[in-house]
């Protein structure tokens, strides 16, 4: 389906995993083999005494490309310093920026988001911004250098689906102008993911739909599917809608019909 | 005091490296922030810290 690039990196998968809220690593691991992920997401934290980290995680994402989140970012300040936690924990220069002070529905804040763009551009990383769906503000990231723009399709994991869809058009439309649009948040079901391929944009990012489902590693799978399916039906060029009905079958010599 | 994960805790003196043995963590699974500053637990500055100092330990966790 062709290859995409985020800065320098070229990736084949268009389907981004987060890492948050699987059971045990064993499901995760499953579930990134089944949805044939490149990219997994995962955050930074504080290490308490005799608790260093998550044990067994970095075994279970072994083979798969760490991109770190600043997850828990409320400001630009705490966004870089936990982009730079990142690069020295996992040794990417990639980062997906977070800057969200609103815990109920954990909208970013557009203001901090494009500070912390410049400053972390300018120390070198490859920006991956979390933001509402608005073009002028991704317009204004990719001209500070932002690898890609992370709009949302609804808030983080409500799993509401492509509501933001009429903006994210304007996107689509604008695509040429803009870094890879990677759709993230609020997608709940494999049609929805398909739904933002289908229009042209780049690439989803999935968390919650996964790993909430009954049967990860099988909702998994769907989702990669469903954005093979969204891309090459994108690639195939969709018929325009019409108004009214077209018949598929032809309208003249219909039998049994008398003529007038 | 040097602030360490958010803590007032007098560890004046002594380096990154001894500090993180006594938390008894794996030195390549995390990262510290010295101030403003990122090193990876494998790379640590020498220098000893000293009073004012904020020191953030992190690991890698799961997350969206």
């Amino acid at each position: 389906m062709g290859a995409w690039r985020v800065g320098d990196i070229e990736l084949e998968s268009r389907l981004i995993l987060g890492s948050g809220k699987f059971k045990d690593f064993w499901v995760m691991r499953e579930a990134i083999q089944a949805a044939a992920a490149q990219v997994i997401t995962v955050s930074v934290r504080r290490v308490e005494v005799k608790a260093p980290g998550h044990v067994g995680l970095l075994e279970a994402l072994e083979g798969v490309r760490l991109l770190p989140n600043t997850a828990g970012a409320k400001t630009a300040e705490e966004a870089v310093r936990l982009a730079r936690l990142g690069q020295a924990l996992t040794g990417e220069r990639w980062v997906k920026l977070e800057v969200i002070p609103d815990p109920t529905y954990l909208l970013p804040d557009p203001v901090e988001t494009l500070r912390a763009t410049e400053r972390l551009v300018e120390e070198g990383f490859l920006v991956l911004p979390y933001m509402g769906p608005d073009l002028v503000l991704a317009k204004r990231l990719a001209a500070l250098g932002a690898a890609t723009v992370m709009p949302l399709a609804a808030p983080i994991g409500s799993g509401w689906g492509v509501r933001t869809r009429a903006l994210l058009e304007l996107f689509a439309r604008e695509r040429p102008h803009l870094p890879p649009v990677v759709v993230d948040a609020g997608l709940g079901l494999p049609s929805h993911a398909a739904e933002v391929l289908e229009m042209g944009l780049d690439a989803v990012l999935v968390n919650t739909a996964i790993a909430e489902a009954q049967n990860p590693p099988a909702m998994a799978e769907a989702f990669r599917l469903a954005v093979e399916a969204g891309r090459k039906a994108y690639l195939a060029g969709p018929m325009q809608p019409r108004e009214a009905a077209s018949p598929s079958s032809p309208t003249e010599g219909v039998p049994l019909r008398r003529s007038p | 005091m040097v602030w360490l994960n958010g803590k007032p805790e007098p560890l004046e003196g002594k380096t990154l490296r001894e500090v993180l043995q006594e938390m008894g963590v794996e030195l390549e699974r995390v990262a510290v922030l010295l101030n403003e500053e990122a090193f990876s637990g494998g790379e640590l500055p020498e220098r000893v810290l000293e009073d004012g100092d904020v020191v953030e330990v992190v690991a890698l966790m799961q997350g969206g």
